[in-house]
């Protein structure tokens, strides 16, 4: 597997102009909205300015308010996400290796990614109820489908060559599955696992906003209630954040370990 | 050198009439589905069973009410995404042009990423109150950056050779803009806008269930008080129909029909 190794990045050198560049577009738009409130002065219920919103988040974060609407949403995560990781990517597995199931589970697989987490909590609640049931139940049901769906199209994508390759070298199905089904898959089950994750977020916030006593987007969607646009905004910034924080942290690293190394650039990969 | 011959016949692949492949897990899970209710394991208040649900869709068919809700919700799926593309598919062609600030921009498109249109929803409520323009603007916010992105992403992948050519047969710069980079990253945007409408369509249903003015999202979300269980699921599944529909007929044959030739003459 060595020759298929991914070419050292030509574009090493031009690492700290890109830093540079993105601090300055951040600290960019920090600015437009700042000079944006002091020309136009909009009433702060409808645009707070940047101060107001960092006074109005240390404040929560003092208060300890924060901190218990961001536990009780990552603790719905930590759950939901797993378990629908985990869930899509063994049945994909089951059910990819034989043509005529993935032909079967394609259409219905289909349906579910177009009704995804969003249309289902209505139900949700009715089966739940409104808190962390149904949460995690909305957040498990956007990410399996899109695992599920990517993982069986990565083992469809898998060459039969390479399997009888195995075989012929008197390989059993362990090793076809270990060494040809699960890297062949990888760099697609990677795709799957990044859009179930962005999906669980999302999802996270709009079953939160609607259906829980708890967490990020229920605070974001109380704050409606009371104009207070400084903790609307500065909560959408702390997702935003933590968007960064989960691509840099969990998928960089995974994507260098397994994609990369295995030779197949993502689409997603910078 | 000695033949290898496979130990097994190679596998012939069952194939199943197209038909059969799309109808049969479908008849699958409505019997697993009756067979369920029809124990009455489960009480009809958690789960209706499939005939019921097929006559409340019939009946809402019928009226015409289904067809109303639908018809909102499209309308507000249309505007938010012919908004997304006059604005997304410009700022892209802006912000890839140059290779540093297609760089920079990278980084925060994937932080608005990370905030999904319904975190915004509140405070488009605060702006423009319960109201079709709040549903319209989270869709555009929803669907505007995926196009962007993919805008971006496109023009950075076309060859520089390209470039080069066009400048070697004395094109100008409008010439160097519409021939390679416009074109070069239309498969690119138009992918983007297939999955830009994807996400609108379900900030429409999200949007639609807070601000409630009808549509889809509405439908279930109010029925969901009265606990009528067939409404929801009838509900469900005409989003999922017509997302699909719109993402497999209407925006993957207009695909074909114009960039994907290309890519098939590569």
């Amino acid at each position: 597997m060595t020759s298929l190794r991914r070419p050292v990045n030509p574009n090493r050198s031009q690492r700290p102009v890109e830093l540079l560049i993105t601090v300055a577009v951040f600290g960019g738009a920090l600015l437009a909205w700042w000079l944006f409130g002091l020309i136009f002065d909009p009433p702060t219920a409808s645009l707070a300015s940047p101060l107001e919103v960092w006074d109005a988040m240390t404040r929560l974060a003092a208060s300890g308010e924060l901190w218990e609407h961001l536990v009780a949403s990552l603790k719905r995560l930590a759950i939901g996400i797993p378990v629908g990781l985990l869930s899509g990517y063994l049945v994909g597995l089951m059910v990819g290796r034989s043509q005529l199931m993935a032909d079967l589970i394609q259409p219905v697989v289909a349906l579910m990614t177009g009704i995804s987490g969003l249309a289902w909590i209505p139900l949700a609640i009715l089966w739940f109820g409104i808190g962390d049931g149904m949460v995690t139940f909305i957040i498990w049901n956007a990410t399996f489908f899109v695992v599920l769906f990517n993982t069986v199209v990565g083992i469809q994508s898998i060459s039969k060559d390479q399997e009888d390759a195995v075989r012929t070298l008197g390989g059993s199905g362990f090793d076809v599955l270990r060494s040809v089904v699960i890297p062949g898959a990888m760099a697609q089950v990677i795709i799957g696992l990044r859009s179930g994750v962005g999906f669980a977020w999302r999802a996270l916030v709009a079953a939160e906003l609607i259906g829980a006593s708890f967490g990020l987007g229920h605070m974001i969607y109380r704050s409606m209630a009371f104009f207070r646009s400084d903790v609307i905004i500065g909560g959408c910034i702390l997702l935003g954040v933590a968007a960064l924080i989960t691509d840099r942290l969990v998928f960089a690293p995974i994507e260098r370990r397994t994609v990369s190394r295995w030779g197949m650039v993502s689409p997603a990969g910078r | 050198m000695t033949t290898v011959t496979t130990a097994r016949p190679p596998k012939t692949r069952m194939a199943l009439p197209r038909a059969v492949r799309l109808v049969l897990p479908f008849v699958v899970i409505a019997g697993v589905w009756s067979l369920i209710t029809a124990t009455g394991l489960v009480p009809p208040r958690v789960l209706t069973p499939p005939t019921e649900v097929v006559t409340t869709a019939k009946e809402m068919f019928l009226n015409g009410s289904l067809i109303g809700y639908a018809r909102q919700s499209l309308g507000r799926l249309l505007a938010g995404s012919l908004l997304a593309i006059v604005v997304g598919v410009p700022v892209g062609l802006a912000l890839g042009g140059n290779r540093h600030l297609g760089l920079a921009s990278d980084r925060f498109i994937q932080f608005l990423f990370g905030i999904s249109g319904i975190a915004w929803l509140p405070l488009a409520i605060i702006w423009t109150g319960f109201s079709d323009r709040t549903v319209i603007l989270v869709v555009a916010y929803t669907a505007f950056l995926p196009i962007a992105a993919n805008t971006v992403q496109g023009m950075r992948a076309v060859p520089r050779a390209l470039d080069e050519a066009v400048i070697c047969m004395g094109g100008r710069a409008f010439r160097l803009a519409r021939d390679v980079r416009l074109y070069g990253a239309l498969p690119s945007i138009i992918a983007g806008i297939q999955t830009g409408v994807g996400y609108g369509w379900r900030a429409v249903i999200g949007s639609e269930m807070v601000v409630g003015l009808g549509g889809l999202g509405s439908l279930i979300f109010t029925a969901r008080q009265f606990g009528a269980i067939d409404r929801i699921i009838v509900g469900m599944t005409a989003i999922g129909v017509i997302y699909l529909v719109i993402d497999r007929l209407i925006l993957r044959s207009f695909r074909d029909l114009t960039v994907g030739r290309w890519v098939a003459a590569k």
